[in-house]
């Protein structure tokens, strides 16, 4: 009787300890999620922002307990900003570390040398950093973007002016001469004739131009109402110091990219304000989700997390991340992933429609974000203020442009 | 004696080259192949650097213009008429030579830094022609910025190392030649003295032309087979002056004027990215940058270039 009873108290020691065992198991079998994201080079800076972006959707994320039990592995690499060497690092992500998954890194060149490699293996690849229209013009149905479309992205810079008095009949397009920012350019091309704006100057330069004074003095001489620049924070920061050298204050001076970045503000201080950029998320929208909340719980998050607001490309990065962490749940699954299991993990990101803290998330056919509203802010009293759509602003737009001399 | 080490030298390369040809059979993954395949692009790049500089003694900072214009050959003929890949490839070598042979006349008659710069100026010259162009005269022809995505194929990066394996092949047999010949001698004694040269009855200029073609030649191929590896180009990226650091570096590192220095170069300089990047995220580069100063402090002739000296070999 003694014995039988030991014998039973030992069954359900070792069974204890093996389902124990199991579960520890379990848990050691992570989700291995690769990312080829510019470090350094001419993108690293905005590189590292995605890198920050994902590495805090994986604490989160495993704090509270992992995607379907299992945490989450980011393993990054850089790709120098170069192309080729994205491409090879998608490779080595897929076929050397036999990541479960990818998310996409920054830039469109990067985007565009790494999802023939991501098609190729049939690994979907959501990027939150690259826009460029021809990205979704390729027939490929593993690339997603939470952004929308590069020309569409600058859209609410140019509709804002729509609701000021008097309304602006004259803008002056300049922008960087690389894809986004020349992409961007057309975008307000586009608007400005939809909204009756008469575009009267338009000029692409190099991306390593020094020399914005003579651009911007140049662009003076024509006196335009608008002033709207196709740009990266680089453009952008040394275009607002030519303006203010060359005392040239347009009526609006909108940007596509750049003062969302907090360095911008932080830079520039009170020269920043009165500045509109282009958007796709703000604290303030009222969007939530699972993972991270509302979009002010991200905000905050980020604020304790890294001590500074989120960019709307980080935003938007997280974004992806969470639309996927959100498929494999639906279809709980567990690493490591098979190949018909990417496939399925590919048509329900097409499929779905993801309620998150950046805002609703529907990939059209062609891999855009399709359900993605453009967002304009401007900086008001040395913080971004959410100005468009005028449903969800927080502030009223400052026009005309304070000139600077009144500053 | 030498002679003997050097043709033993030479048996051992054919052997090496023979056996780098079954790595597609080898290799475990497919990122292992495309590493190699990397690797042998270099060599080949490299290569066509030193082919003309190494020789010569005339530093080249433009040399990425004829991979840049290889890339967009490639592209242009692929994508607007339709012409198949070998073809288009086969163009884009003829018209990088072409360019450079047009170049070539006009500025290899400049000497010391004045070629340098005339020949950085020419390759940033031809990054904005292909920017601006389409806008200028209201054509799509470079597409600017946008940049052209090519057919996208099938191939597997085992196509690629077989496109790229035998033109390296070539770049480092040119190596060989240049060696071994008359022309070769003409070249050192460019770069030894070239006013003495010229005294002695050599057509200074056009041996550097020939050297200068030949380069651009190769770096056209080049150029072509990564675009369509790639499948997208833009101006920024084809024209990227870092492309031609990075053969500066990997042809210093080994050698200049030697016949294995940008196999060494490229080969170390590649494979300690590959290990180093994948292990220290954050400091490779840094890493990187003080190996190769450390590098050049005790080896100021290259690895090959040291050892040549030492050893008093001819031929490597």
């Amino acid at each position: 009787m003694i014995l039988k009873g030991f014998k039973v108290t030992l069954i359900v020691i070792l069974v204890g300890l093996m389902s124990v065992g199991l579960a520890y198991g379990e848990q050691k079998t992570p989700w291995k999620i690769g990312v080829a994201v510019s470090l350094t080079g001419v993108f690293g800076k905005d590189g590292n922002l995605v890198k920050d972006a994902y590495t805090l959707w994986q604490e989160t994320v495993n704090s509270q307990g992992g995607i379907n039990g299992a945490p989450v592995e980011l393993i990054f690499y850089d790709d120098k900003s170069d192309p080729a060497t994205t491409a090879k690092l998608t490779e080595q992500l897929i076929t050397n570390d036999k990541v479960d998954l990818l998310l996409g890194g920054f830039g469109s060149s990067q985007l565009f040398a790494a999802s023939p490699v991501a098609e190729k293996y049939r690994y979907p690849l959501i990027s939150g950093g690259a826009s460029s229209n021809k990205l979704f013009e390729r027939g490929f149905k593993y690339y997603f973007s939470t952004l929308g479309k590069a020309t569409e992205e600058v859209r609410g810079c140019v509709d804002i002016f729509s609701a000021v008095s008097p309304k602006p009949k004259t803008a002056a397009i300049i922008g960087a001469d690389i894809l986004f920012t020349s992409l961007a350019c057309d975008g307000y091309k586009k608007y400005c004739k939809e909204n009756g704006i008469e575009v009267i100057h338009f000029e692409l330069f190099p991306m390593a131009l020094q020399d914005y004074n003579s651009l911007l003095m140049k662009v003076k001489n024509k006196k335009p109402d608008l002033l709207l620049v196709g740009s990266h924070l680089l453009v952008a920061m040394k275009t607002m110091k030519a303006l203010k050298e060359v005392d040239f204050s347009p009526k609006g001076v909108a940007f596509s990219y750049g003062p969302t970045v907090p360095k911008f503000v932080e830079d520039l201080k009170g020269d920043a304000n009165y500045v509109i950029a282009a958007s796709e998320w703000t604290p303030n929208m009222p969007y939530s989700g699972k993972v991270f909340g509302t979009a002010s719980d991200f905000n905050k998050l980020y604020l304790k997390r890294f001590n500074r607001r989120p960019d709307y490309v980080e935003a938007a990065a997280a974004g992806g991340a969470v639309a996927q962490q959100q498929v494999l749940q639906e279809l709980g699954l567990k690493p490591p992933l098979k190949k018909e299991d990417r496939v399925k993990i590919m048509e329900a990101l097409h499929r779905d429609k993801f309620e998150t803290f950046y805002g609703k998330i529907q990939f059209g056919a062609d891999g855009a974000n399709e359900a993605h509203p453009p967002v304009a802010v401007q900086i008001q009293s040395e913080k971004l203020e959410n100005v468009f759509p005028l449903e969800y602003a927080e502030a009223k737009i400052l026009y005309p442009f304070k000139p600077w001399k009144e500053r | 004696m030498n002679y003997r080490i050097d043709r033993i030298i030479l048996i051992l390369f054919l052997m090496f080259t023979g056996a780098v040809a079954f790595v597609p059979y080898l290799v475990q993954s497919e990122y292992q192949l495309r590493v190699v395949t990397v690797v042998v692009l270099w060599v080949g790049i490299a290569g066509c650097w030193n082919m003309m500089s190494g020789y010569t003694g005339y530093i080249d900072f433009g040399p990425v213009v004829y991979f840049g214009i290889g890339s967009y050959v490639v592209a242009i003929a692929m994508t607007k008429y339709s012409v198949p890949f070998f073809p288009s490839l086969f163009l884009s070598g003829c018209i990088s030579a072409f360019v450079a042979f047009l170049v070539g006349i006009p500025t290899l008659r400049l000497r010391g830094a004045y070629f340098a710069i005339a020949t950085f100026a020419f390759a940033e010259a031809m990054k904005q022609i292909t920017l601006e162009f389409d806008r200028t005269f209201n054509v799509s022809f470079f597409q600017g910025s946008d940049g052209i995505t090519l057919p996208i194929s099938n191939y597997e990066n085992s196509f690629f190392f077989y496109c790229i394996l035998p033109v390296t092949f070539l770049v480092v047999f040119t190596h060989y030649f240049i060696e071994h010949s008359k022309f070769g001698y003409a070249l050192k004694a460019i770069k030894e003295a070239e006013s003495a040269a010229e005294i002695s009855g050599v057509n200074t200029t056009a041996n550097k032309l020939v050297a200068y073609v030949m380069s651009a030649f190769f770096l056209g191929l080049f150029g072509a087979i990564e675009a369509y590896w790639i499948t997208y180009i833009t101006p920024s990226d084809v024209f990227n002056v870092q492309k031609t650091v990075q053969m500066v570096i990997m042809t210093l590192l080994g050698g200049m004027g030697t016949f294995l220095g940008p196999v060494v170069g490229a080969t170390f300089l590649t494979l300690i990215s590959e290990t180093l990047g994948a292990q220290f995220v954050e400091y490779y580069l840094i890493m990187i940058g003080a190996i190769i100063i450390v590098a050049i402090l005790i080896m100021p002739s290259g690895i090959i270039g040291g050892l040549k000296i030492r050893k008093k070999l001819r031929f490597i």
